[in-house]
């Protein structure tokens, strides 16, 4: 299928898939309902139920999921490896140890964006350390030190994380291991804002970088003599994935997969270009998530199942099959 | 593009053996070039000083490790801790903007490692990368010369492969087209032979004569002396970073130069059958029926 | 990662955890307001005031201790809805909300209610937040020690205009903490430890209401030192505080290393810091001193 067919059947499938967050949830509400409590009518409930609490979720899930999956597409070029995803580069541990010791003193207490912020701050930390650590001499970014370096960060602030957990009480660990696990419960429009501010930008240079980063599939030093600015576009890239990330983790926990799958599975169905593989990794995973989210939270109604639960349950098994599917026409990498 | 490069290149000639041409026609030039990185003994390069004259077909010899890939890198500004000039098409090098450069000079490196699954066409068509926008798709001149670069190194059935279904050869192929689908005026090409069976390596040794008959500049990075010789007009012999001789093959293939330069008895001969310069290593085992035959010669 | 702390144990915990160290002031108001009066003013355990027009007509309760004490008071028609952990019969068929940590919002929200009482402390600052954003009234208790406890069904009585049942309640759990001190008042206080089991096994400390009732029941918590309400300590500091007599929540078995000191399971009374108080003081200090109760007198 050409690619601007699949940009138009996924455009149409976000929307839809939109629509039926909003329409379904742990109440039963009819259609009619809904509809009148868009249109600001209705029972006052409804109402609160429709726009404070369904709404900023879907908005959420697409911000989310279609920026998880932007950043997984890119980093996966970036670090020229399959297995590339967000949080291989230590940001959902940087995260997860500013969120533990936000929890773990008590800030949550006395200010409510404690957490998020605490969370961005301990993924920013993360992301400054990594990219030193592999900055070379004369301005670059060594990739290969780049993947070293973070996972090697990236076990240190979990042992951190770890650590603290150790000392501190049931509360905390409860609580803790509930956001490591995801959940796109709390989104509200104000932490909807700060994630667009941070995703909208950023997806809109990354789709711009496509053609840089389809030539970095075949090697930097190649790419450099194609006429790309390999290492302004590897800086630019690395940076703008990694806040994208860590606003997600941030907003709704370490939600995890989506990154990984839903940039391959496109990949799968459209190849590599990225000026294609970009905006339809954002979109699909923008109805992945938002889908998965709608499962999460109805079909153990009152109770949600943690997002990242469903994302492997749906994804593993549905990637599978696309492997399976695509694997008699495209061969393996070569070298 | 491609009728303007036509043009210059008529406007040109070639460069035929033994002739001097100015710094000002020259397609690439080092300066005493000099590459040394902070942990090395030795430098890299030390005040190489070249000129590949504008449509020549100009090959680089060398030991392993003589600096022939750094000369590369050093001439199109991709190597830091250099001292000395490098030009290109008479401009500084860092004065090339890098897309700019890229319409310019064509490069095949010594090899590349993909990521990902892409076929023929896909990697040629990324040498047009220099004539597009961020997001633009192929116009028809794109095509055309996608289409051309491939025609020429006979890849154009092969357009929908993917590269790891293709023979090594094919490989190397795909991407001197890529290279030419960059409607360079010169072409830089790093060992693109080594592991090629004979009749790939004259496959491509020929494609790069005809191009440099055309008008095109041709640097070649080789080993194989002989065949250096056969379609060079220039060669540039480096021995440990240094310019060991340069010039015409008959004057750089010297057999005292050759034996010092590469540590081997080598003699040198004209070749019946091109009537060029024929490097013959020498063997130092004595082996029962060789010496037989060479004391009977 | 892995936790070596059991979800049973963490789940029994969050009912009657909190930040240590953080205590609101509670609804400290004269004891003459005691009869329903309207517009009622008071000051919940986070501290937040609250004004009370009427009582309230729709109500749910995240908090057991609450829950329980509602139930205790004959009040249970004002609850509309229940937590998961909520497994009284009265309350079997209204809809639940889930956990009482992050409840389910939009049943919540659709259940139309008047007040919510809800965990006060930090574990679910946004719960409490979004319940402001959506305009709906709650009210935050910490039931931690024995006073938290008597307090909240103070706060309750009044606000649900039911002083009077809240008061009779009260007097009875009194009744039966003063008999259970007066009977062991002269008797030697044994050292004691309640353990709530996971690996290093948790314990209770000063603060909690085990702790007081351990006290009240005449015994001695040998981890009076210890800083957060629930913490866990290793096994070599359980054998080194030479112990008397250990407790254990329900359902716990004796860790081996202990096999020697005797050992008693808590009934579940005492599992849940609420109007069973009384029996549960009565229940632990019959382990602990089982010779005082013999005879039953009030």
């Amino acid at each position: 299928m050409r690619p601007l067919a699949w940009v138009t059947l996924l455009g149409v499938a976000m929307v839809l898939v939109f629509l039926l967050s909003i329409r379904l949830g742990s109440v039963d509400l009819t259609t009619g309902e809904v509809f009148r409590a868009i249109r600001g009518e209705g029972d006052l409930n409804v109402r609160r139920i429709i726009v404070d609490l369904r709404a900023p979720r879907a908005v959420m899930a697409i911000l989310v999921g279609g920026g998880l999956s932007l950043a997984g597409a890119v980093f996966q070029a970036l670090l020229r490896n399959p297995l590339a995803e967000p949080y291989i580069l230590g940001i959902s541990g940087g995260a997860a140890t500013g969120a533990v010791l936000a929890l773990a003193l008590g800030l949550t207490a006395s200010l409510s964006w404690a957490l998020p912020a605490a969370a961005f701050a301990g993924a920013l930390l993360a992301i400054v350390l990594v990219l030193r650590v592999a900055s070379t001499a004369d301005g670059g970014v060594d990739v290969r030190v780049l993947l070293l370096a973070g996972v090697v960060v990236g076990a240190f602030f979990t042992a951190c994380m770890s650590f603290v957990l150790s000392i501190s009480d049931a509360r905390t660990v409860r609580s803790t291991v509930l956001w490591m696990m995801g959940s796109l419960a709390g989104s509200d429009w104000r932490t909807v804002l700060m994630v667009t501010l941070y995703t909208l930008p950023a997806v809109v240079v990354l789709v711009g970088l496509a053609r840089p980063l389809n030539l970095l599939a075949i090697g930097e030093e190649t790419a450099g003599y194609l006429g790309a600015n390999v290492e302004r576009v590897k800086r630019v890239a690395y940076v703008l994935a990694s806040l994208l990330t860590a606003a997600a983790v941030a907003a709704t926990g370490v939600i995890g997969f989506v990154g990984l799958i839903v940039p391959h599975g496109v990949r799968l169905l459209v190849g590599a270009d990225h000026r294609v593989l970009l905006p339809l990794s954002f979109l699909a995973g923008a109805v992945f998530l938002t889908l998965v989210d709608v499962v999460a939270r109805t079909v153990l109604s009152p109770a949600e199942v943690p997002i990242g639960v469903i994302t492997a349950f749906v994804g593993v098994p549905l990637f599978l099959l696309l492997l399976r599917h695509s694997l008699g026409g495209r061969p393996g990498t070569g070298s | 593009m491609s009728s303007e490069s036509t043009e210059s290149a008529g406007a040109r000639g070639s460069a035929g053996p033994g002739s001097t041409e100015r710094t000002e026609s020259a397609a690439l030039e080092a300066t005493e070039l000099t590459v040394h990185y902070p942990n090395a003994p030795e430098p890299a390069l030390d005040s190489v000083t070249m000129v590949v004259p504008r449509g020549a077909f100009y090959a680089v010899l060398g030991p392993n490790g003589s600096g022939k890939s750094t000369l590369l890198r050093a001439l199109l500004g991709m190597v830091s801790h250099v001292e000395g000039q490098a030009h290109v098409s008479g401009r500084p090098i860092s004065n090339w903007d890098r897309r700019a450069l890229a319409r310019e000079a064509g490069v095949v490196t010594q090899s590349e490692s993909l990521a990902f699954p892409i076929t023929v066409r896909e990697l040629v068509a990324m040498g047009r990368y220099p004539y597009l926008g961020a997001l633009q798709s192929e116009t028809p001149t794109d095509g055309e010369a996608i289409s051309e670069a491939m025609r020429m190194c006979d890849i154009e059935p092969l357009a929908h492969r993917f590269l790891s279904t293709l023979s090594g050869g094919e490989i190397q192929r795909t991407r001197v087209a890529r290279a030419l689908a960059q409607e360079p005026n010169i072409l830089v090409l790093d060992e693109p032979t080594a592991s090629l069976d004979v009749r790939h390596e004259m496959e491509i040794l020929e494609l790069l004569r005809a191009s440099a008959d055309r008008g095109m500049t041709i640097f070649l990075i080789t080993h194989h002396l002989d065949l250096a010789a056969r379609f060079a007009d220039r060669l540039l012999l480096l021995d440990r970073g240094r310019v060991a001789a340069e010039g015409d093959p008959r004057e750089v293939l010297k057999e005292e130069t050759l034996r010092r330069v590469y540590g081997w008895p080598i003699s040198v001969s004209d070749d019946p059958a091109t009537g060029v310069p024929h490097v013959t290593p020498l063997s130092t085992v004595s082996h029962p029926q060789r010496s037989a035959a060479e004391a009977s010669e | 990662m892995r936790w070596s702390v059991n979800w049973f144990l963490v789940a029994t915990l969050v009912g009657c955890d909190a930040i240590p160290g953080e205590q609101a002031p509670t609804g400290a108001d004269d004891p003459e307001a005691s009869r329903a009066s309207y517009p009622l003013q008071l000051v919940d355990d986070a501290g937040a005031r609250h004004t009370f027009e009427a009582a309230p007509g729709r109500m749910i309760s995240l908090v057991p201790s609450a829950t329980e004490a509602l139930l205790a008071m004959a009040l249970d028609d004002r609850l509309v809805g229940r937590t998961d952990y909520d497994r009284m019969p009265e309350l079997a068929d209204l809809p639940s909300v889930g956990g009482g940590l992050q409840p389910n919002l939009e049943i919540l929200v659709s259940l139309d209610l008047d007040l919510v009482i809800r965990f006060a402390g930090g574990s679910d600052l946004a719960t409490a937040q979004r319940l402001t954003e959506l305009g709906i009234p709650h009210f935050a208790v910490q039931p931690d020690g024995i006073e938290d406890v008597l307090s909240i069904i103070r706060d309750l009585g009044r606000i649900t205009g039911a002083s009077d049942a809240a008061e009779a309640l009260l007097s009875e759990i009194q009744i039966d903490l003063d008999d259970v001190a007066r009977r062991v008042a002269t008797l030697s206080n044994p050292r004691v430890a309640y353990l709530l089991g996971g690996d290093p096994p948790w314990v209770a400390g000063p603060g909690t209401y085990i702790d007081e009732l351990i006290a009240l029941a005449g015994g001695r918590n040998v981890f009076d030192d210890l800083g957060p309400l629930y913490a866990p300590v290793s096994m070599e500091a359980l054998l080194d505080r030479d112990l008397d007599l250990i407790l254990l929540s329900n359902g716990l078995p004796e860790p081996p290393p202990l096999a020697h000191v005797p050992s008693a399971v808590l009934p579940a009374s005492v599992e849940i810091p609420g109007p069973g108080l009384g029996q549960a003081a009565r229940d632990i200090a019959r382990l602990i001193h089982p010779g005082a109760f013999d005879e039953r007198s009030r």
